[in-house]
């Protein structure tokens, strides 16, 4: 098991994280997904959100 | 409280269909807040967004993150059309099942092992059924059936693109042909039932 998988996965589910009880995503345009990969977009956005000093919100306007 | 409320309130709407419409309508239905929805740069060949249901935090910095919320992150690179449906689709969610959702680092490996497998498995866990059925849901929602039906005379009689459909739905148009499959209406069926 590699840091980045423990990361996110500390991220979503653990006690010093977001206790997630839902998780889903919507898989990206490469055929053949890497788990890895994946994970670590996860772990890297989520980690960018909880220390970034504003968050890019939406404007839903439709 | 159920995903058919949701869609024959969606069969009254104009498209293209609002994400507001259909986010409070949800809510209404579930009794649960609306979501955050925010943007991080993330690479959309591996990822385009994701949902995340934020339980107990103790970390102060997690706790303004989520401020008790749903969370959905959309990748910065989406165009409008792709971060309408995504959006949307993971909004449907909200209608998870317990057993439909995912609370656990395992039930999180067994997702992204789903997603990534090099050949579909027929042992497939309700998690990600449920983000089969979440697709569907989302297309169901966003183009209500007399107009998919008007769209599809259009397409076979006069030869109206696929890019101007998704362009009136405001949809990525790589999912336009999903709304004109034969099983379409099958698909439905299932949901409401």
């Amino acid at each position: 098991m590699t840091n980045e998988q423990v990361s996110a996965q500390e991220l979503l589910f653990g006690m010093a994280g977001l206790s997630a009880t839902n998780f889903k995503m919507f898989p990206g345009a490469d055929r053949e997904l890497n788990a890895m990969l994946v994970k670590e977009e996860i772990r890297r956005s989520l980690e960018s959100l909880i220390t970034s000093d504003s968050i890019d919100e939406c404007i839903i306007e439709d | 409280m159920s995903f058919k409320e949701l869609y024959e309130f969606a069969q009254h709407l104009q498209i293209p269909v609002g994400r507001n419409d259909l986010i409070n309508k949800v809510c209404e239905l579930t009794n649960k807040p609306k979501p955050r929805c925010c943007k991080e740069a993330m690479d959309t060949n591996r990822i385009r967004g994701y949902f995340v249901t934020p339980g107990i935090v103790s970390n102060e910095r997690l706790q303004v993150l989520s401020d008790g919320k749903p969370l959905i992150v959309v990748a910065r690179d989406l165009n409008y059309c792709w971060e309408r449906f995504v959006i949307i689709k993971e909004l449907m969610h909200y209608f998870d099942t317990p057993l439909e959702q995912v609370s656990s680092a395992d039930e999180f490996n067994s997702l992204l092992d789903s997603f990534t497998a090099s050949a579909p498995s027929l042992d497939r866990s309700e998690a990600f059924n449920s983000e089969i059925t979440g697709f569907w849901m989302a297309l169901g929602v966003l183009c209500p059936e007399t107009k998919r039906q008007e769209l599809l005379r259009s397409h076979e009689q006069s030869d109206l693109p696929f890019i101007e459909i998704a362009r009136l739905l405001r949809i990525p148009e790589q999912y336009v042909p999903h709304l004109f499959t034969p099983n379409y209406k099958n698909i439905i069926a299932r949901l409401l039932d």
